[in-house]
C-alpha cells in the first residue's frame, strides 16, 4: 500500500506543482484585479476562474486515472502485481482527487488571507431581487465574505470531483487519451450549460437542492458584466448550498466506486485486445465508388478532407445540439423553434467553434505525428512542407466554411433581437478569425508537443492567457478580441456597420497575420522521427 | 559487376552524447538480398531512417542508385519500396483507397498488380485498415511499397509480430516476388535461421559499428570454431580475428574469424586440434557478445614454478 | 522431388539440399531424364534464396548428376561411371560407419569414458589429417 501511493505520488508530483502553481496565480490575479479596478467582487472572480480550472484539471486527470495505464502500456503489468486491481483504482483516483482539490484549497487561502487583511474587499451577497447591482451593494462583513469564498471553493471542488469521477468511469470503456479529453472537453462545456440550466436561484429552493446533491456545479452561478473599463463577475449561490454539498458526497462516493469496480475488471479486458469491441461498424461506401485521383494534390486533399469532414460535421452537429437545447429549455419568443434555434447558432458556435477549431486542429496532426503512422507516411514521396500546408489549410478551410459559413448563411435571415441571438458583419468579421487563430494554435500546440490532448489544450490555454494580459491593464482593455466584437456589435444593432472602428483592423490583422506566423511555425516542428522537444519524443529505436 | 545500388559511406549519427552510428559504411550490389542484422539498438532503424531521408545523418554519404538522399529524398522515397518496423497505416481507410491515394505519387504504380496482389494475399479490398489482423497489415504494407515496382527495397524487422506460419509465408513472399525480379534488398531481421535461408549477404551491426560484412556462405566458411588443449598454445599471443574464448578445464574451444590462417599455422605446428563448423546464430552471438579475455595467457606450470 | 532442410544447425543449408537430391538421384527415387523443379518453384517451395538454389544445381551439374538445359530446366542424367563412384562411395562410407559403431561400442564396453573416446578420436583425426596433407603435397611435388 506505501509503495502504491509512493509511485501515485511519483506520478502526479508534476501535475500537482503545475496546477498549484495555475491556482496560485489564478489567486494573485483576481487579487491584483480587484486592486486595479476596485469592483468588490473578488470571489465572483475567484469562482469563475476555478470553475474553468476545475473543469480542465477534471479533464486531464480522467485521462490519466482511466487511461493512462493503458496508454503508458503498463495495465497488464500492474494487473499481475499481487495487488488487487481495485486497490490500484482506488489508489488512482483518489491521488486525482487529492491533485484536483490541493490547488483550489491553496489558492482559496490565499483569498482569504487578503480579505482578512483588508487588502481587498468583497461587496454583500446577491439577494432575492437582482437590484442593486453589485458595484452599487455595500462591503460585506469579513465573515460574510469568508462564507462566501468558502462555498465558491466548496462547490467548484465537488463539481470538479464529479466531473473527474464521471469521465475516468466513462474513460474505461474508451480507448485512448485522446477520446477521454474529447469526452472529457464535451461534458465540461455540457456541464457549464447544465448548471446555467438548472439554476433556479431562490425562486424554488428545494429543487436547488436536489439538483446541487446531484450536480454540485449548478450551486453556483456567475454573472459576468462589462463596464465602461474593464469588468466583474457576480455571483449568486443556492440558499441550501451546504446541505446540498452535503448530500452530494454520498453520490461522489457511489460513482467513485462504480469507478474502482469497472476499473478493478480492466485486467479481464486488457489482455486480448478484441478489435472493434465497441465499434460499430460503418460500411465503407468511399472505397466502392471508383474514384481515380488525378495529380499529388487532389490526392492529399481528398486524404485531409476525408480526415476533417466527419470531425468538423460532429462539432457542427454539436453546436446544433446545443443551440435546441438552450431554445427549448429557455422562455419561447415569438418566433418559432426553428427560427428560434437559427437564431441562437451564431452565439453557440462561436464558443463551440473555438473548441471545435482545437479539436480539429490537434486530431487532424496528431495521427500523423505519432511515430507509426508517421513512418508510413514521411517515407512516401510527398515533402513535408506540402503535406504539412495542405493539411494546414484544408483543415482551416473546413473548420471555417463548415462551421462559420454554413452558420452565416443559415442564421443570416434569423432574428436579431438581442446581442446574443442573430447573425451580424461583426460576426462575420471576428469569430472566424478568432478560430482560425485557435486552430492555428491547436496546431501548433500538437506538431510541438506531440501529445494531441495537451496541445489542444495549450491553444486553449495560450488564448486565455492572451486575453488575461490585454485585459488586466486598463490601457490595452479595448483591445481585448472580444471587447472590440461587443463594441462593433453594438453599433451595428444601432445601425451603422463599420468594420474600421474600434481597432478592429488592427486587432484582427494582427491575429490574421498571427495565425500564418504559427502555420509558420508549426511547420518546422511536424517532422515525425525528428526530435522537438526533448522529453515528449521517443528515442530512437 | 554493376555499380552498388546502395551505398553508405562513413556514415555517423548521435543523438546527444549517445552514438548510434559509428563510421558505417557498406555497399550492397544491384540485386542482391542483404540482412542487416543487430541487436535491439544497434543502429538498424536509425540507418535505415537514414537511408531514406527521414533523418539527416551528422556526417558521411549515402547513395541509392546513385541519389544521395539527403539531398534529394523524394525522388529516392519514390524509387524505393519501404515496409518500416510496427508500420501503422490510416486505420480508417480501405486497402483499396489506401492504393488510390498512394498512386498518384508513384509515376510508376501499377493498380493492376496492387489488386492482384491484395487478393492474392486474401487482404479484404474494402474492409477497414484498423480492422486487419497484424499479419494482413504487414502483407498490405509490402504490397503497398512494392506496387510502384521499386528496383530497390527496405524492410525494417518485417517479419517481428507475425507468427511462424505468417513468417514463412512472408519470407515465401520475399523469395519469390523479390529475388526472382532482381529487386535489391535491404532487411534488417532478428531471425538469423530466416536470414541464412533468404539472404545473399549479411552485415552485422554492433554499436553502430559494422563488425562483420560478408556472404552467409563465406561466413560460414571462414568464422570456425577450434577445439584444442590448452597446454598446446600457451604462451602465444591471441591470434587475429579472436572473437570468442570459452575454457573447460584444459580444454580451450574458441572462435576464429578467418579461421584457414591460423588452421593453417597449427597444422605446421602439428597442435593437435578440431575445427567445428557453426551456425549463423553462433557466429552472430560470437560478433556481438564474444569475449576474449579467457585466452591463456602464460603456460600454467610456468606461472606455478616463477617465485 | 521431397527435400527438408534443417534451420539453425551447422550444416549449410546449400549443402542439406544437395546431399538429399544426390541421394534421391542415386538412390533411383528421380529417375533418369526427369524433370528437376525449377530454380523459382524450389526456392519458393523451400523458402530459399533463390541464388543457393543455382549454386546446389550448379554443383549437381559440376559432379555430372545433372544438366541444366537453358531455358527448357534442370534434367537428371542417366547413371555414368561418375554416379557409379557416387553409389560406390557411399556403399562404402555406409560400411566404414558401421564399423565406427563397433569400434565405439568396444571402446565403451571396455569402461572408456566419452571423454577418453573424444580425445582418442581428436587425436587419432589430427594425426590422420596431418599424414593425409603430407602425403597430397608429396604426391603433387612428384
Amino acid at each position: 500500500m506505501k509503495s502504491l501511493l509512493w509511485k501515485q505520488w511519483q506520478e502526479n508530483r508534476g501535475y500537482l506543482a503545475i496546477f498549484l502553481a495555475w491556482m496560485v496565480l489564478a489567486a494573485i490575479y483576481s487579487i491584483g484585479y480587484e486592486v486595479g479596478y476596485g469592483f468588490h467582487a473578488p470571489v465572483g472572480h475567484f469562482s469563475g476562474l476555478s470553475l474553468f480550472y476545475t473543469i480542465c484539471a477534471a479533464v486531464f486527470l480522467a485521462m490519466r486515472a482511466a487511461q493512462g495505464e493503458q496508454s503508458a502500456g503498463t495495465l497488464s503489468f500492474s494487473a499481475s502485481l499481487p495487488v488487487s486491481m481495485r486497490r490500484i483504482a482506488a489508489v488512482r483516483i483518489g491521488g486525482a482527487v487529492a491533485t484536483l482539490a490541493i490547488p483550489v484549497l491553496v489558492a482559496a487561502a490565499v483569498l482569504s488571507l487578503a480579505l482578512a487583511s483588508g487588502f481587498v474587499e468583497q461587496a454583500g451577497p446577491r439577494g432575492v431581487e437582482f437590484l442593486p447591482r453589485l458595484p452599487q451593494r455595500e462591503t460585506a462583513s469579513l465573515l460574510t465574505a469568508l462564507e462566501q469564498l468558502a462555498s465558491v471553493t466548496a462547490i467548484a471542488i465537488f463539481g470538479g470531483i464529479e466531473l473527474l469521477l464521471v469521465l475516468s468511469v466513462f474513460g474505461c470503456w474508451l480507448r485512448s487519451q485522446a477520446q477521454v479529453g474529447l469526452l472529457g472537453a464535451v461534458m465540461g462545456l455540457g456541464s457549464m450549460i447544465a448548471s446555467g440550466l438548472f439554476w433556479y436561484g431562490e425562486r424554488r429552493p428545494y429543487v436547488q437542492l436536489v439538483y446541487g446533491a446531484v450536480l454540485p456545479q449548478s450551486l453556483a452561478i456567475q454573472w459576468s458584466y462589462g463596464e465602461e473599463h474593464g469588468g466583474y463577475t457576480d455571483h449568486e449561490l443556492a440558499q441550501y448550498r451546504w446541505i446540498a454539498l452535503g448530500l452530494s458526497i454520498p453520490v461522489l462516493l457511489i460513482i467513485g466506486y462504480l469507478f474502482v469496480i469497472r476499473y478493478g475488471r480492466l485486467k479481464d479486458i486488457a489482455l486480448p485486445a478484441k478489435p472493434g469491441r465497441f465499434r460499430f461498424s460503418t460500411p465503407s461506401l468511399w472505397s466502392h465508388i471508383p474514384i481515380r485521383l488525378r495529380g499529388r494534390w487532389t490526392a492529399l486533399i481528398w486524404l485531409e478532407l476525408r480526415q476533417s469532414g466527419p470531425l468538423v460535421t460532429c462539432g457542427l452537429l454539436f453546436a446544433l445540439l446545443i443551440a435546441i437545447v438552450s431554445v427549448l429549455t429557455e422562455p419561447r419568443g415569438n418566433y418559432s423553434t426553428g427560427a428560434s434555434v437559427l437564431a441562437a447558432m451564431p452565439h453557440t458556435i462561436s464558443f463551440v467553434g473555438m473548441l471545435w477549431a482545437t479539436v480539429v486542429g490537434s486530431g487532424l496532426y496528431s495521427a500523423e505525428l505519432d511515430p507509426r503512422l508517421g513512418a508510413f507516411w514521411r517515407s512516401r514521396p510527398i515533402s513535408s512542407d506540402m503535406w504539412f500546408w495542405c493539411k494546414f489549410i484544408v483543415g482551416l478551410a473546413a473548420v471555417l466554411i463548415v462551421l462559420d459559413g454554413v452558420t452565416i448563411l443559415a442564421s443570416w435571415n434569423a432574428p436579431r433581437d438581442s446581442p446574443t441571438t442573430g447573425m451580424s458583419w461583426a460576426y462575420v468579421g471576428c469569430f472566424p478569425v478568432i478560430h482560425a487563430l485557435l486552430y492555428a494554435l491547436a496546431v501548433l500546440g500538437t506538431c510541438w508537443l506531440r501529445k494531441p490532448v495537451i496541445g489542444a489544450f495549450m491553444a486553449i490555454l495560450g488564448f486565455a492567457v492572451l486575453n488575461i494580459a490585454i485585459t488586466t491593464f486598463p490601457l490595452t482593455d479595448h483591445l481585448d478580441p472580444f471587447t472590440v466584437y461587443n463594441n462593433l456589435l453594438r453599433d451595428e444593432r444601432a445601425g451603422h456597420v463599420d468594420l474600421t472602428q474600434h481597432g478592429y483592423p488592427l486587432v484582427y490583422g494582427v491575429l490574421a497575420v498571427s495565425t500564418f506566423i504559427l502555420g509558420l511555425v508549426s511547420s518546422r516542428f511536424a517532422r515525425p522521427l525528428e526530435r522537438t522537444f526533448r522529453r515528449f519524443t521517443l528515442l530512437p529505436e | 559487376m554493376s555499380a552498388p545500388a546502395i551505398r553508405v559511406d562513413q556514415l555517423k549519427k548521435s543523438y546527444g552524447s549517445q552514438q548510434v552510428l559509428q563510421n558505417v559504411s557498406l555497399n550492397i550490389p544491384a540485386g542482391q538480398t542483404f540482412a542487416l542484422l543487430g541487436r535491439n539498438g544497434a543502429g538498424k532503424t536509425t540507418m535505415i531512417r537514414i537511408l531514406l531521408g527521414l533523418i539527416p545523418a551528422d556526417s558521411g554519404n549515402v547513395q541509392l542508385g546513385g541519389i544521395d538522399p539527403a539531398i534529394d529524398p523524394l525522388t529516392v522515397r519514390s524509387h524505393v519500396g519501404y515496409l518500416a518496423e510496427d508500420q501503422a497505416m490510416y486505420g480508417w481507410m480501405t486497402p483499396i483507397e489506401l492504393c488510390r491515394f498512394l498512386a498518384p505519387f508513384y509515376p510508376t504504380w501499377d493498380m493492376n498488380w496492387a489488386r492482384d496482389y491484395l487478393d492474392r494475399f486474401g487482404i479484404p479490398p474494402h474492409g477497414r485498415i484498423g480492422r486487419l489482423s497484424k499479419g494482413q497489415s504487414v502483407k498490405l504494407g509490402l504490397v503497398v511499397a512494392l506496387s510502384h515496382h521499386p528496383p530497390i527495397v527496405i524492410l525494417d524487422d518485417p517479419a517481428m509480430g507475425l507468427d511462424p506460419i505468417a513468417r514463412k509465408e512472408f519470407n515465401r513472399d520475399l523469395v519469390e516476388h523479390l529475388q526472382t525480379s532482381g529487386c535489391t534488398v535491404l532487411y534488417s531481421s532478428h531471425l538469423l535461421d530466416e536470414v541464412e535461408a533468404v539472404a545473399d549477404a549479411v552485415a552485422i551491426l554492433d554499436h553502430g559499428r559494422i563488425v562483420r560484412t560478408g556472404t552467409t556462405d563465406l561466413l560460414r566458411d571462414e568464422v570456425k570454431q577450434i577445439l584444442l588443449s590448452c597446454d598446446s598454445i600457451a604462451g602465444t599471443p591471441p591470434p587475429e580475428g579472436l572473437l570468442d574464448v570459452c575454457r573447460h578445464e584444459d580444454r580451450l574451444a574458441f572462435i576464429i574469424d578467418r579461421s584457414e590462417n591460423y588452421v593453417g599455422q597449427l597444422i605446421a605446428k602439428g597442435i593437435d586440434h578440431d575445427v567445428v563448423d557453426l551456425s549463423l546464430d553462433e557466429i552472430f552471438e560470437a560478433f556481438v557478445i564474444g569475449r576474449t579475455q579467457d585466452w591463456p595467457g602464460k603456460p600454467a606450470n610456468s606461472a606455478a614454478m616463477s617465485p | 522431388m521431397f527435400v527438408r532442410i534443417e534451420r539453425g544447425v551447422s550444416t549449410p543449408i546449400s549443402r542439406q539440399i544437395a546431399e538429399q537430391v544426390r541421394a534421391q538421384c542415386l538412390a533411383g527415387l528421380i529417375q533418369p531424364g526427369d524433370c528437376l523443379p525449377s530454380v523459382r518453384q524450389l526456392a519458393r517451395e523451400l523458402v530459399v534464396n533463390v541464388n543457393t538454389i543455382v549454386r546446389v544445381y550448379e554443383r549437381l551439374a559440376a559432379e555430372g548428376l545433372v544438366e541444366m538445359r537453358h531455358g527448357e530446366g534442370t534434367f537428371v542424367l542417366p547413371p555414368s561411371t561418375t554416379t557409379n563412384l557416387a553409389a560406390d562411395l557411399k556403399h562404402q562410407r555406409e560400411q566404414y560407419s558401421r564399423e565406427y559403431q563397433a569400434i565405439v561400442r568396444r571402446g565403451l564396453l571396455l569402461g572408456l569414458a566419452v571423454p577418453e573416446l573424444r580425445r582418442m578420436l581428436t587425436a587419432t583425426a589430427s594425426d590422420a589429417k596431418t599424414q593425409i596433407s603430407k602425403e597430397n603435397s608429396s604426391e603433387k611435388r612428384s
